[in-house]
């Protein structure tokens, strides 16, 4: 056994402006119409400060482990945790807050390189390995004050093993991490939070940047800018709008100037997708703001971020859909549209595990990791604390559209939107948007002519020629050994003077439903057996699709349409904990839930 | 008394603060007038300058420098005082932290550890299963779909069937179906085929017959008839093709005994005293856990 002489030049090379190893990437296989990867970007483990005080017992490594299909340790006295159907990719993104706390950690590189105790240290003679660990600890304090702090390539953050664990655990073509990091931004308690990813490891920085250094999205924005021209490639998504009081989405920037166009290019740039569904809540749209959704009550956290469990008051600001309708009245008043946002699904767990799968949820802390302590709530929280815990949701998945599993590919897909988010299942979803689709065009190698004369979800419709309606190909297929699908929805925005309004439209039904006269459509129907917490397939269809056209265009007004995929209703995590529990669902929590999927818009623009 | 409201929330917090007050003016008794004294160097100075440099790619103004110093200034008297004041003692955060530093020691230390080809030798062979280029599969399908054909499934799955055994060149992309798969997949995993398709058709593709059309087979979405072309079983690798991934599991092993090894020297020199366990207490817990 021997020792590297482990040092500056070592941090170097995993911190920054390493070439992209080409080679690796070769073998990865390519898909020439794109694959549906599915994983999670927002992960935290015990390096997060609220993960590990609530219990978490796992760091990143053993984030990638799980996501590979490994068990890992749960804790919280509960059991391991493994995933049933491993995911395609992952990134841990944990807060950078607690990170910069752990930079102070810097200075212990200094003592830990004298090799002669390292090799004490891993002796097999406790007396030996205990003298030696006394020894550094005690030049651990007397350096204390060792100068080398301040030279960033003596130091040894936090950070830089959050990005060596990521790059460790990338393998091209089979399982995709990104380096990524969470900053954590609540004025007032109010969630203005946003994941931050890095494409690769080219230029990344030593440091984040945290809500510690400011905690307005434009100064986060200012820094990505920076980073970029340092030859970084990196983007943010912002999450849990819902629990922002609706400062998510406002009409200003944070300063109190009303949105211009510059404030929207920037916006869009830096952060072009938003995380429609988490563990916190969906935020797609709320009954108040979509009182004609029948729909819109779904697996609602209607909280700020303060410890006492305050109610969230402010709709409007607060979710997607009435934020996608002000941003293309921005547009049309030449402002740009700041809330242009493709979307995906994600996690938000703080204990290493996704735990996207309902049958399988395990909470989003430790200490929730036992049916007993999800349903009935952790010893010693309140009663109001405990609701919060039992109206968590359990999470989204991201669904990516990427020519293949790999860093360069997946990261391609996020830039273009060409992402949707779940409610946690993995079906999948295509949406296309073009003029010269033709109503039976669904057969043999229709994603060529798809992709060839139409623009796929996240893109923009190029105006009308001669005022043609718009048509939308769209075919949505369950997962394998998930639900059938209920229904498919096209919601569609539209600008009317200085109005905007919204329409949903049930485009595809499973079971040869028709829409009546009145508009409704019959339900799918339920199969859910509460006492055994199962469901049957037999309501509902595998698959379904459809070509569509809009039948109240307009060609000079601006609008943007987006799939919703519902699929038949399930037993919610909390029914199959009641059932293992061998008690009756609670009352205050519904007992199924119907799982959907939500495309990135596309938006149309008329000519100008 | 104190630890008692420390534990209460925030609302507290006016009556937590005159409470420190009152008691830091009592501990601190006749030496009020002695001045405390902080030093910040030189280089304290400068590792703020570099930080600052670092996340905003320009130096601070003059203002801003000296805002992060009185941060700092801050942040250390109330540091001082706290410990002064014993709040570090029986504070969960706090004493997990440094819990937790002291095992990134134990980490630290074992990832300078370089091991030889030997031993990672030894470990590729004593977990060779963990290591091994998995088997692959090559197939291509023709799927049914029980929404569209009904009663007339199997018997439509059989024709197929025939129709593709007497002829199997041709195009199957105009056969069967359509479904959002491809209808050929080639040196796929089998965990990959279970993804796709499903545990229950991933354990039929293995025991399909290779080089004829089969079926049909299961899936959570109907039936399908297969072609099994190529099957290539599993194989060992060579240290040189996996000596990236045998380091990190061999180095995450290495840490682990580390660790434990380490725990377990501190833990000899703790005689721990602890009440007896009440039996009946710990099994009416296990049973809620159930």
């Amino acid at each position: 056994m021997s020792f590297s002489k482990f040092r500056p030049l070592a941090f170097a090379v995993t911190l920054s402006l390493t070439p992209l190893v080409i080679g690796e990437e070769k073998s990865a296989k390519t898909y020439p119409h794109r694959e549906a990867f599915f994983g999670n970007f927002h992960i935290h483990t015990d390096y997060s400060f609220d993960a590990f005080t609530n219990g978490a017992i796992t760091n990143p490594d053993h984030a990638y482990r799980w996501a590979k299909g490994e068990s890992i340790p749960g804790g919280g006295g509960g059991p391991e945790l493994t995933i049933k159907k491993p995911l395609d990719w992952y990134m841990v993104s944990d807060h950078a807050e607690y990170l910069g706390v752990f930079r102070e950690m810097s200075n212990e590189d200094s003592p830990l390189s004298k090799l002669d105790i390292a090799k004490k240290v891993t002796s097999d003679d406790q007396a030996v390995a205990f003298a030696a660990f006394a020894q550094i600890l005690t030049d651990m304090s007397e350096g204390r004050s060792d100068p080398q702090l301040a030279d960033p390539k003596i130091s040894k953050p936090i950070w830089a093993k959050v990005v060596e664990i990521a790059n460790a655990h990338n393998q091209p073509g089979k399982f995709t991490t990104f380096i990524g990091y969470e900053w954590t931004s609540n004025p007032q308690k109010n969630n203005l939070h946003r994941v931050v990813i890095f494409k690769d490891k080219t230029g990344v920085p030593d440091l984040p940047f945290s809500a510690l250094d400011s905690d307005k999205p434009e100064d986060l924005w200012a820094w990505m800018e920076k980073i970029r021209a340092g030859g970084a490639t990196l983007l943010a998504i912002p999450h849990n709008a819902n629990a922002s009081e609706g400062l998510m989405f406002q009409d200003t920037d944070s300063r109190g100037q009303p949105v211009s166009a510059e404030y929207s290019a920037t916006r869009i740039r830096n952060e072009p997708l938003y995380e429609v569904s988490q563990i916190k809540g969906t935020s797609e749209t709320h009954p108040k703001l979509s009182p004609n959704d029948e729909f819109a009550n779904f697996e609602l956290w209607e909280y700020n971020l303060s410890a006492d469990a305050t109610p969230a008051k402010v709709q409007v600001g607060s979710y997607m859909r009435e934020a996608y309708r002000r941003g293309i009245a921005f547009e049309a008043a030449g402002k740009g549209n700041p809330f242009k946002y493709g979307l995906i699904g994600d996690s938000d767990s703080h204990n290493s595990a996704a735990s996207i799968e309902e049958d399988n949820y395990t909470g989003k802390f430790a200490m929730e990791n036992s049916a007993e302590h999800r349903l009935n709530g952790p010893p010693g929280f309140k009663e109001a604390n405990k609701q919060q815990l039992r109206l968590f949701g359990s999470g989204g998945v991201a669904g990516v559209w990427a020519k293949s599993n790999t860093r360069e590919e997946i990261y391609a897909a996020l830039e273009r939107k060409e992402t949707f988010a779940t409610s946690g299942t993995r079906m999948k979803v295509r949406f296309f948007g073009g003029y010269d689709f033709k109503k039976d065009m669904l057969k043999g190698d229709w994603l060529s002519t798809a992709y060839e004369t139409g623009v796929p979800m996240g893109s923009d419709l190029p105006p009308s020629v001669n005022g043609k309606a718009p048509s939308f190909v769209i075919q949505a297929m369950k997962e394998a050994e998930g639900a059938n699908l209920d229904r498919i929805q096209v919601i569609k925005g539209w600008v009317d003077g200085d109005k905007t309004h919204e329409k949903i439209f049930d485009v595809a039904l499973s079971d040869a439903r028709k829409v009546g006269k009145d508009g409704k459509v019959p339900s799918v129907g339920n199969t859910v057996d509460p006492k055994t917490a199962t469901y049957r397939n037999d309501i509902g269809d595998t698959q379904l699709s459809t070509v569509w056209t809009d039948p109240e265009f307009k060609p000079g007004q601006h609008a943007f349409y987006y799939v919703r995929v519902l699929e038949i209703p399930t037993p919610r995590w909390s029914t199959y904990d009641a059932v293992s529990l061998g008690i009756p669902p609670r009352k205050d929590l519904p007992v199924s839930i119907q799982e959907r999927a939500w495309t990135s818009p596309i938006w149309y623009t008329p000519e100008k | 008394m104190l630890r008692t409201i420390i534990k209460e929330p925030l609302l507290h917090f006016g009556v937590l603060g005159a409470l420190l007050f009152v008691l830091y003016g009592i501990e601190r008794g006749g030496e009020s007038d002695s001045q405390k004294e902080i030093v910040l160097s030189a280089q304290d100075i400068e590792r703020h300058i570099a930080l600052f440099e670092r996340k905003w790619q320009r130096m601070p103004t003059r203002d801003e420098l000296q805002g992060l110093l009185e941060n700092d200034i801050r942040e250390e008297i109330l540091y001082r005082e706290a410990i002064a004041l014993g709040l570090d003692q029986h504070d969960a955060i706090v004493r997990r932290r440094l819990a937790q530093k002291m095992d990134f020691i134990s980490a630290d230390i074992t990832d300078m550890l370089q091991p030889t080809d030997e031993e990672l030798q030894v470990y590729l062979d004593n977990n060779a299963s963990s290591f091994e280029e998995p088997a692959r599969y090559s197939f291509s399908h023709v799927y049914l779909n029980p929404d569209k054909r009904g009663e007339k499934l199997a018997q439509d799955a059989g024709q197929l069937l025939k129709k593709l055994q007497q002829a199997p060149a041709q195009g199957i992309d105009t056969l069967g179906d359509p479904i959002m798969l491809a209808s050929s997949f080639s040196d796929s995993e089998i965990s990959q085929v279970s993804r796709q398709f499903g545990q229950m058709f991933a354990d039929a593709l293995l025991k399909s017959p290779v080089g004829e059309w089969h079926g049909p087979i299961a899936s959570g979405y109907g039936l399908h008839l297969v072609l099994l072309s190529e099957a290539e079983p599993a194989r060992p690798v060579a240290l040189s093709e996996v000596r990236d991934k045998v380091e990190r599991e061999w180095r995450r092993e290495r840490r682990e005994e580390a660790e434990l090894a380490f725990y377990r020297s501190l833990r000899e020199q703790y005689q721990v005293v602890m009440a007896p366990l009440d039996d009946s207490a710990v099994e009416l817990a296990e049973v809620q856990e159930e």
